[in-house]
């Protein structure tokens, strides 16, 4: 059963069934949260989905049916890397959060790693590594900003940077090795910022996620 | 405009290596066995305005046939003849990845791999749609809307042909002083046999019939074999940029005529119903 | 005057409606497999099928705006849709037609919310019985919504026009050709406000009123059509639940 809370003679349904343009409060009652909009005093819904009513701190937002891919702050986004800049990538968008998306869209992403990025590295013993990137390369990166309407992305996480990738000398299928990847067949290794489930299997997944 | 984009190539390399490691169980991404076409279904006379039409889904593709007679002018050498022209449009409603505009190379060899399919095979008696000999004929325009793309468009579009073909009344025109005059009487056209067609693909060395969309980004090449009602072969095309050999053709040719047949029942059987 | 009797002595109009009664409207959601957003709608004997693509990357690339999403449209006809052969190409009417959906749906969508993107419209008419332009708005604001796209509003869209001197709702093929006004309409039912207003025909001044009115009622009307098949689609499951919670708010 829905909730239903009285307050000052007015009802507010929690689960109530809203459609792009319902009205739902006065701005006098709730703030406009997400997936609303404000017009002339009166808050109202901008997506298809449910109402969700916060006392606590008077706003209201819609909790959504069905919502558009498009990327947002903190979508986590899987791509092919299709342009190399000198400190930069830019990545083709197959997968924001694990759902296929046909946009066409590009994100992009520094490629200075620091040291927090999950790697610990011992600076003076072993040298620090120069991650090395491939057009063609699938990249998994979280979405951190919008700035100029472009989607940037960082791939600085234990679980972000190189899911996968193919050999570039020889094109064969590759491994992970710590900071690097080494290829079965000719064995040549390259330096990479790879995530931690790093291999052909995650990817495997994503193909079948249509 | 393309049917199937180019994805990345590791991609593209490891969704074909996915599916031919499937292929040599046996089994398909769909669940289907390599000979065993999807679920067809035909709706009849869905567009009242057109003088006949048939509605096809072949799994999760889906075509529109319209016929709409008029009289004309025959085809140049072709005097003796009613004028048949098919048309086929991949509308952008189809796919995310067909744009709107003039149709590109790959509707173009649709349309005409079809038409061939229904012209050579002399499924509608076009002789008999004569008024004035080298002067006014019948001509019939067959337009299909492929609202919906998920593979083998050749085959859906076929049906959808020859259904609305079957299934539509002719209008019939007379000529009084020199005018053409529609009586508002109805005919059923001239049919002499059921041409059907079925396409193979090939991934690997495993031939496939009625590729989805993902199995066709994946084939090497593609076969496309019509026969009529008495198991004759009327119009062959292979496409793409693969290569079958004796053994792969013979073995379509075969199934073709199997399979045609069975197509064939299906199509008259939903007819009647 | 040897005008066609449209509407006959009981009120009965040339498909036994009377002049304040819509066609019938069947409206079918999710469609399209491939489509992020699709709706099938059935408004008398229109048949015309929508799809909607987006938000994605613009093409060609300098059409982006930087700053909100690009909404393409076209409106196209099948070459069986109407009673001689169209030819496929656009013609100069479709392109328009394209032009006005595309303005009366812009109003209602948020394109700030997709900066740099494009969203594409594809009203495909594959039976035409006049009307279409209206047909095919209140189906591709349905598309929009079923893609999960931002919208302020639905927009719902209904023809009236003048038959045998009288003001008559939603304008059938045969009363576009012989009557003497038609005037397609779309409308944001909540909002209240007008995103397409076209005429062709005389009107006078009470009628243009009586005509403007009719027609935004017809709104209305389609707007619960709107309404029901979202729902059922959406929240088919659950509807009884929300039946409930309204008679509880009426109380």
């Amino acid at each position: 059963m829905s909730k239903v809370t009285k307050l000052k003679g007015l009802r507010y349904v929690d689960d109530k069934f809203l459609l792009p343009g319902d009205h739902i409060a006065y701005i006098e009652e709730f703030e406009s949260g997400n997936n609303t909009y404000e017009v002339d005093g009166s808050v109202r819904s901008s997506a298809l989905g449910t109402g969700n009513f916060d006392f606590k701190y008077r706003r209201v937002s819609i909790n959504r049916k069905n919502v558009a891919t498009f990327p947002k702050i903190g979508d986590e986004l899987v791509g092919y890397i299709e342009m190399l800049f000198s400190s930069m990538i830019s990545i083709r968008i197959l997968y924001i959060n694990n759902i296929k998306s046909d946009s066409g869209l590009s994100a992009i992403a520094s490629t200075k790693i620091s040291d927090s990025g999950g790697h610990h590295f011992r600076r003076d013993r072993e040298r620090k590594p120069r991650f090395v990137f491939r057009v063609g390369d699938i990249v998994r990166g979280r979405v951190f900003s919008l700035m100029n309407s472009s989607v940037h992305a960082t791939i600085n996480d234990k679980n972000l940077g190189v899911v996968y990738c193919l050999c570039n000398n020889c094109g064969g299928d590759t491994v992970k090795l710590n900071n690097s990847v080494k290829c079965v067949e000719c064995g040549m290794t390259e330096d990479k910022k790879v995530s931690s489930d790093f291999g052909k299997q995650t990817l495997n997944l994503y193909l079948k996620n249509k | 405009m393309s049917l199937s984009r180019k994805s990345p190539i590791i991609l593209e390399y490891l969704r074909k290596r996915q599916m031919l490691d499937l292929l040599t169980t046996g089994k398909r991404l769909d669940g289907r066995n390599l000979d065993e076409l999807r679920k067809l279904e035909i709706d009849f006379d869905v567009i009242k305005k057109a003088d006949g039409s048939a509605q096809v889904k072949l799994g999760n593709s889906e075509v529109i046939a319209g016929i709409k007679v008029e009289t004309g002018e025959p085809f140049e050498g072709l005097e003796h003849k009613g004028a048949l022209i098919v048309t086929a449009e991949v509308l952008p409603t189809a796919s995310p990845f067909i744009e709107p505009g003039p149709p590109d190379e790959d509707t173009i060899e649709l349309a005409r791999v079809v038409d061939r399919g229904i012209r050579e095979s002399e499924m509608v008696d076009l002789e008999k749609l004569v008024l004035i000999h080298g002067k006014i004929v019948y001509t019939i325009f067959v337009d299909c809307s492929i609202i919906n793309a998920d593979g083998n468009l050749f085959d859906a579009t076929s049906y959808a042909v020859i259904s609305a073909l079957t299934s539509c009344k002719l209008p019939i025109f007379e000529i009084q002083d020199d005018v053409v005059i529609n009586t508002g009487n109805k005919k059923d056209p001239p049919i002499t046999t059921l041409p059907v067609s079925i396409t193979a693909i090939k991934i690997g060395d495993t031939i496939l019939l009625d590729p989805t969309s993902e199995e066709e980004s994946c084939m090497e090449a593609r076969i496309t074999i019509t026969t009529n009602s008495n198991g004759e072969y009327t119009a062959i095309q292979k496409g793409s940029t693969g290569s079958f050999t004796l053994d792969q053709i013979k073995y379509v040719a075969d199934i073709a005529r199997n399979k045609g047949e069975q197509i064939r029942e299906k199509i008259k059987e939903l007819m009647k119903s | 005057m040897n005008e066609t009797i449209l509407i006959d002595e009981s009120g009965k109009r040339t498909d036994g409606r009377s002049i304040d009664e819509l066609r019938e409207i069947k409206l079918t959601i999710g469609v399209l497999k491939k489509a992020n957003g699709s709706a099938f709608i059935e408004f008398g004997k229109n048949k015309i099928i929508v799809a909607v693509y987006g938000p994605r990357e613009v093409h060609p690339k300098h059409m982006a705006q930087p700053d909100k999403c690009v909404l393409r449209c076209r409106y196209h006809m099948s070459p069986f849709s109407t009673d001689t052969r169209k030819n496929p190409a656009p013609s100069r009417r479709e392109i328009e037609i394209s032009k006005v959906i595309r303005e009366a749906l812009e109003p209602a969508v948020v394109l700030e919310d997709y900066p740099r993107a494009a969203i594409d419209i594809f009203v495909e008419v594959l039976q035409a019985d006049g009307g279409s332009r209206c047909a095919g708005i209140t189906a591709a604001s349905v598309a929009l919504a079923d893609a999960g796209i931002n919208m302020r509003d639905l927009v719902a869209a209904c023809a009236a026009g003048k038959i045998n001197n009288k003001i008559a709702l939603d304008i059938n093929d045969v009363e576009d050709k012989e009557g003497s006004a038609d005037m397609p309409v779309a409308y944001l039912p909540n909002l209240e406000q007008i995103t397409l207003l076209q005429l062709d025909g005389i009107l006078n001044k009470s009628q243009f009123t009586e005509c403007l009115e009719k027609a935004l009622q017809g709104c209305k009307m389609v707007y619960e059509i709107q309404r029901k098949a979202l729902m059922e689609k959406y929240f088919g499951n659950d509807l009884s639940l929300d039946d409930e919670n309204t008679e509880e708010i009426k109380e």
